[in-house]
C-alpha cells in the first residue's frame, strides 16, 4: 500500500537521515549535528583514534591488482591512487579507486578495473562504475579531481602508465571520456596530477607528473647477476622525463604549456605534487617529489615557473644527496602564516619536514621534531596534513611501504609492508601517536595512495589508504569526538571553481587559525574538497575570512557561525 | 723425430685441435707445447693465450702464466677474466700491488659467469687489501664473498681481521686472540648472509668475553649500524671510546648517527674527532654539517671549507657550503659553491659517494675506499638501493 509508513521499510537511522537531508539549511548548516550524533551511535567507542571499516561493512569489495610479473616491471610496485569526491553533489563523499589494466607489459583476462563507489549515506557504499563509465582500462596510477569546466560537478583526471584519461562529469551520474578533445592524454608514465590555476585566470589548469622514460622495451634487469634473482629496479637506471602543464582554454580544451612556462626546462622522475604558495604572493607554486633526482620547487612568477629547489634547500637531503621522494604535501603546520613542505622518501633517507623561513628558503625540521627518527627505516607514499582531532592544529598522516618486495631478504630491519604513521601536532612539534591510534596502526601494509575525506559527514576527517596488490583500507576517524568544527566548501565564481589557493582564516575565542587551500598533495590521490576547521572545545566561530584566489581576490568575512556542520560558501554570494 | 717431420704438415688448425684435445684429456705438458706452437703461427689467437695461461696457472708456473695472460690482454684489452687471472698469478709471485691493480681491473671489466673464479678473485682481492691495511675495502670484498654463501674459516678469519683492523702480518698468534678474530669474522659472515640476529649474538658474546679487545666494540657498533640499530651501535662506540679515548672513528660514528636526529649532541663528538685527528677531512665535514644543522653557520663554514680542500671532488660538501654561505649572506660564495655542486653532481651522476649514515663508514673515506665501495655495488647488481 502506498501510504505505508516509511518507518516500516526504512531503518530508523536512514529515515532520520532522509528527514534531515530534506530540511532547509539552518544558518548555512546542511547537516545538523544531531544526525551526526545518531550516526555515531552505530560505532561503539573503542578509544582508538581511527577505526578500520571492514569491507563487509562498507561494501567496498574492490581490490588492487598489480599484475606482478617475473620481469619486475617497475610500475607494478608503484600503484595506485584513490579519491574522495562527491561526484553527484549530494553532499556525501564517494570513493574512486584506481587499478592496473592493459598496457604493453600486462594484458590479463579479465582486466582489473577502477571502481567508483557511491556513498549510501549510512556508512556503506554501492559500486556504480559501469553506470558512471569510469572503469579506466589502462594501467592506472593516480587520480586528480577538479571541476575543470566550472559546471559544478567534479571531473576526474585518471593518470595511467601509457595514456591518461579525462572523464568529464555529465552531471547525471555518468562521465564521458573527453581526453582527446581536451588534449590531455599525457603519453608516457603519468603518476600524480593536480588541478590548480597557475595563471590566475579563474580556470583550473592541470599539472601531471611524469615518471621516468620507461616502457616495456626499456625494462632493465636489476638483481643478482649470479643468482639471477630479480627485484624492482631503483629508478636511477631509467632516464628522467619532463612533466606536463596543461593550460585550460575555457572551452573544454587545454594547451600544453610545459615548455613556455618553464616547467619543461628540467627533467625529473616525479611521483608526488602539491600546489601551494610558498611566498604568499598569490601565485600558486608547485612542489614536486622526484625519485633519485632532486625534487623540484617551481616558483610561480605570474605564470612563469622558475625551479628553485636547490637554493630553497628542498631539492636534496641536507648532505646534498638526491633522495627517493614520493609523497608530498604542503601546509602551514606551525601557523606562522607561511606554507611549509613535506616529502617522504625511502628507508635510510628519512622524510623531510621543511619549515618555511619566509625568504624562499626552508629548514628541514624532521630531526628536531621527531619525524626523522620515526621514519628512518620507512618508505612513505601517501600523506596529508589535516586536523584529525579538530583541535585547530594540523596533524600528519603517512602511509608507508617499501617499493621492493624482496627488501626483507637484503636489508635488516626494513620490511616490505610497513605501518601507518600518525603525528599529532602539539605545542612543541609533532608527536608520534601511532601506537595509540588503533589496530590499523599495528598492522603492516604495502600502502601507496592516501586520500582524506569525511565520508560520514561527522566532521571528523576520515582516511582512505590504497594498498598495492590488496584491498584498500578505510579508516573512520573516531578521534574528533567532543571537539567542535565547521566544514567549509568553497565555490569560486571569478576565482577557480574549486577555490584552490583560497586562504581561510577563522577565529573562535582565543583560537586564531589560517589555512591555505592547497591543490593535491599526497601520492596519486585526491581529497575531499571541503575544509574542516577545528576549534577544539569552543562552541562557536566568531569570525571567518575567506580570501579568494585571483582573479577574484576579494576577502569575505562572516561572523558568528554555527558549528558542527557543513556550509557552502560561494564567492560573492555568501553562505548557502 | 716423427713430431719434427710432422711440423711442416701441421697447420695452425691442426695444432690448435691437438692442443685442445691434449688439454681436454689432461695431458698438460703436451697441450702447452701444442699451444705454444700454434700461437707461434697465429699470435692473435685469444683462446690459445687464455688456455696456455690457465695451464701454466694450474701447474703453478706463474711467471709463464703472467706472460701468456699479458699476451692475451694485448689483443683483448677488455677481457676482465684475463686481468683477474693475471692478478692471481701476480699474487702468487708476491707482486701484491700489481696483483691488486689487475684484479680490480678485471672486476671492473667483468668476469665470466663462473662462480668459483669470482669467489677466488674476491678472496684474493680482500687479502691483498688487508695486506695494505685498507680494511674497509677489504671488508667490502670479503663481505661480498660471504654473501655468496661461503662459510669457511679462512674467509671468516680474513673478515675478522678486516673489521678489527688487523693486517695478516699482525694477526695475533695466541689462540684466544686469534679465536676472537675468527669469531668476529664468523659474525660478519652471518651478517653478510642475512642471518643478522645470529651474528649479533656472537658479537654480544664476544664483547662480554673480551671487553677490552681493541676495535671489538667498534666493529660490533658498525655491525649494529648496518643492522639499523643505531642506538645500540652508539653504546658500543661509546664503550670503544672508554677503552680507547683516542678512537677517532668511534667519535665520528656517533656524531654521524646524531646528525639530523640530535645534531646538538653530535657536535661534541665530531669536535672530539677533529681534535684527535685534525687531518681527517671527514671529521671536518661531519662537524660542519652538524654546526649547520644547529644553525651555527659561521662555525660550519670553516669546517666545510677545510673538508672541501681535502675532498674537493665531493659534491655534497659544496652543497652544504652553498647553504651555509647563503645563510650568512655570502651570496656570491653561495652561488659559486652551488655551481661547483651542480658540476660535480653531474660528473658523478648516479654514483653514490660515501655518506655518513653508515653505508660507508668514515674509516673507509679515502679515495680508494670510496671507489671500491662504488665498484662493489656496480659490479654486483648495478642497482642496489643504498
Amino acid at each position: 500500500m502506498s501510504l505505508k509508513s516509511p518507518a516500516s521499510y526504512m531503518s530508523r537511522r536512514r529515515l532520520l537521515q532522509s528527514l534531515m537531508w530534506s530540511v532547509p539549511a539552518f544558518a548555512g548548516c546542511r547537516i545538523p549535528e544531531m544526525w551526526a550524533a545518531g550516526f555515531l551511535q552505530d560505532a561503539a567507542p573503542s578509544g582508538h583514534l581511527f577505526e578500520v571499516v571492514p569491507s563487509t561493512a562498507s561494501g567496498i569489495l574492490w581490490r588492487h591488482v598489480n599484475g606482478r610479473s617475473s620481469e619486475y616491471y617497475l610500475p607494478e610496485t608503484t600503484g595506485a591512487g584513490c579519491a574522495f569526491l562527491d561526484y553527484d553533489n549530494d553532499g556525501w563523499m564517494d570513493v574512486y579507486l584506481v587499478n592496473s589494466g592493459k598496457c604493453d607489459f600486462y594484458d590479463p583476462n579479465p582486466l582489473p578495473r577502477n571502481a567508483l563507489y557511491h556513498n549510501n549515506r549510512d556508512g556503506t557504499f554501492t559500486e556504480v562504475t559501469n553506470k558512471a563509465g569510469v572503469a579506466g582500462g589502462g594501467y592506472g596510477m593516480g587520480v586528480a579531481v577538479g571541476d575543470y569546466n566550472a559546471d559544478g560537478f567534479p571531473d576526474i583526471y585518471l593518470t595511467q602508465y601509457g595514456r591518461s584519461v579525462l572523464y568529464r562529469n555529465n552531471g547525471d551520474g555518468t562521465f564521458t571520456d573527453v581526453t582527446e578533445k581536451a588534449g590531455v592524454s599525457a603519453p608516457g608514465w603519468a603518476t600524480s596530477a593536480v588541478w590548480f590555476d597557475y595563471d590566475n585566470d579563474g580556470k583550473l589548469d592541470l599539472f601531471v607528473c611524469r615518471f621516468a622514460d620507461f616502457d616495456r622495451s626499456k625494462n632493465q634487469f636489476c638483481g643478482n647477476t649470479l643468482t639471477k634473482e630479480r627485484y624492482y629496479c631503483l629508478p636511477r637506471v631509467y632516464p628522467p622525463a619532463r612533466s606536463w602543464l596543461f593550460h585550460n582554454n575555457g572551452d573544454g580544451t587545454f594547451r600544453d604549456v610545459t615548455s613556455e612556462t618553464g616547467i619543461g626546462t628540467v627533467l625529473g622522475k616525479a611521483w608526488g605534487v602539491v600546489a601551494t604558495d610558498i611566498n604568499n604572493d598569490g601565485w600558486m607554486d608547485l612542489f614536486v617529489a622526484n625519485d633519485t633526482v632532486p625534487n623540484f620547487l617551481f616558483l610561480n612568477h605570474k605564470g612563469q615557473f622558475q625551479e628553485v629547489a636547490l637554493e630553497a634547500g628542498v631539492g636534496y637531503s641536507p648532505d646534498g644527496r638526491a633522495r627517493s621522494g614520493m609523497g608530498v604535501d604542503s601546509a602551514d603546520f606551525d601557523q606562522d602564516g607561511w606554507q611549509d613542505l613535506f616529502v617522504a622518501n625511502v628507508d635510510q633517507e628519512m622524510y623531510s619536514l621543511y619549515r618555511n623561513n619566509r625568504d624562499l628558503t626552508f629548514d628541514d625540521m624532521a630531526g628536531p621534531l621527531g619525524i626523522g627518527r620515526a621514519t628512518r627505516l620507512m618508505s612513505g607514499w601517501g600523506l596529508k596534513f589535516f586536523d584529525y582531532d579538530n583541535d585547530g592544529n594540523l596533524d600528519l598522516f603517512i602511509a608507508n611501504g617499501h617499493p621492493d618486495d624482496k627488501v626483507e631478504a637484503h636489508v635488516p630491519n626494513v620490511t616490505y609492508r610497513e605501518p601507518l604513521l600518525l603525528f599529532h601536532n602539539v605545542k612543541n612539534g609533532l608527536e608520534n601517536v601511532s601506537s595509540l591510534a588503533g589496530p590499523a596502526f599495528a598492522g603492516n601494509f604495502a600502502a601507496r595512495g592516501l586520500a582524506i575525506g569525511d565520508f560520514d559527514n561527522d566532521g571528523a576527517v576520515d582516511v582512505l589508504v590504497t594498498v598495492n596488490d590488496g584491498p584498500p583500507l578505510l579508516l573512520r576517524n573516531a578521534a574528533a569526538q567532543g571537539n567542535h568544527w565547521l566544514g567549509v566548501r568553497l565555490r569560486g565564481k571569478r576565482s577557480n571553481p574549486d577555490a584552490i589557493g583560497a586562504r581561510i582564516s577563522w577565529q573562535a575565542g582565543d583560537l586564531k587559525r589560517s589555512r591555505l587551500k592547497v591543490g593535491g598533495g599526497s601520492y596519486l590521490s585526491s581529497h575531499d574538497p571541503r575544509e574542516v576547521l577545528g576549534i577544539g572545545q569552543r562552541t562557536k566561530i566568531d569570525r571567518l575570512d575567506i580570501q579568494w584566489p585571483q582573479p577574484g581576490g576579494t576577502t569575505e568575512t562572516f561572523h558568528d557561525l554555527p558549528v558542527d556542520c557543513y556550509v557552502t560558501i560561494v564567492e560573492g554570494t555568501g553562505i548557502r | 723425430m716423427a713430431l719434427a717431420e710432422a711440423v711442416p704438415a701441421d697447420t695452425f688448425t691442426s695444432l690448435a685441435a691437438k692442443a685442445e684435445a691434449a688439454r681436454d684429456s689432461n695431458r698438460l705438458d703436451e697441450a702447452s707445447s701444442f699451444y705454444r706452437r700454434a700461437l707461434a703461427l697465429r699470435s692473435s689467437w685469444k683462446d690459445g693465450w687464455w688456455s696456455l695461461g690457465t695451464i701454466y696457472y694450474d701447474r703453478d708456473q706463474y711467471g709463464e702464466a703472467v706472460s701468456a695472460f699479458r699476451h692475451l690482454l694485448e689483443i683483448d684489452p677488455k677481457n676482465g677474466t684475463g686481468y683477474a687471472m693475471l692478478g692471481l698469478c701476480e699474487f702468487e709471485l708476491g707482486q701484491d700491488a700489481l696483483a691488486l691493480h689487475d684484479i680490480q681491473i678485471g672486476l671492473r671489466l667483468g668476469l665470466l659467469t663462473d662462480d668459483a673464479l669470482r669467489k677466488v678473485v674476491l678472496y684474493h682481492e680482500g687479502t691483498l687489501l688487508l695486506r695494505q691495511a685498507r680494511f674497509g675495502s677489504a671488508q667490502d670484498a670479503l663481505s661480498l664473498l660471504a654473501s655468496y654463501g661461503v662459510r669457511e674459516d679462512q674467509l671468516a678469519l680474513a673478515l675478522g681481521m678486516a673489521v678489527l683492523s688487523i693486517t695478516p702480518q699482525n694477526l695475533p698468534t695466541g689462540s684466544k686472540e686469534r679465536g676472537i678474530v675468527l669469531w668476529a669474522g664468523r659474525a660478519e659472515t652471518l651478517g653478510a648472509q642475512k642471518d643478522v640476529d645470529q651474528g649479533e649474538k656472537i658479537y654480544a658474546g664476544l664483547v662480554a668475553e673480551a671487553p677490552v679487545f681493541p676495535n671489538l666494540h667498534y666493529a660490533y657498533g658498525r655491525y649494529l649500524l648496518l643492522a639499523h640499530q643505531p642506538d645500540k651501535a652508539v653504546a658500543e662506540f661509546q664503550q670503544e671510546i672508554k677503552n680507547n679515548p683516542r678512537h677517532t672513528h668511534s667519535y665520528l660514528y656517533i656524531a654521524a648517527i646524531r646528525y639530523r636526529l640530535d645534531s646538538a649532541d653530535g657536535v661534541k663528538y665530531a669536535a672530539d674527532a677533529v681534535r684527535l685527528d685534525p687531518a681527517l677531512p671527514f671529521g671536518h665535514y661531519v662537524l660542519g654539517l652538524l654546526y649547520a644543522d644547529t644553525h651555527e653557520y659561521t662555525k660550519a663554514i670553516p669546517e666545510l671549507e677545510l673538508a672541501a680542500k681535502q675532498m674537493n671532488r665531493r659534491p655534497d660538501i659544496y652543497y652544504a657550503l652553498g647553504n651555509a654561505y647563503a645563510r650568512v649572506g655570502r651570496d656570491q660564495d653561495a652561488i659559486r659553491a652551488r655551481e661547483m655542486f651542480r658540476r660535480l653532481s653531474a660528473e658523478t651522476d648516479g654514483k653514490d659517494g660515501p655518506n655518513i649514515y653508515g653505508d660507508n663508514p668514515p674509516v673507509r673515506i679515502d679515495a680508494a675506499g670510496a671507489q671500491d665501495k662504488q665498484r662493489v655495488a656496480n659490479r654486483e647488481d648495478g642497482n642496489q638501493r643504498p
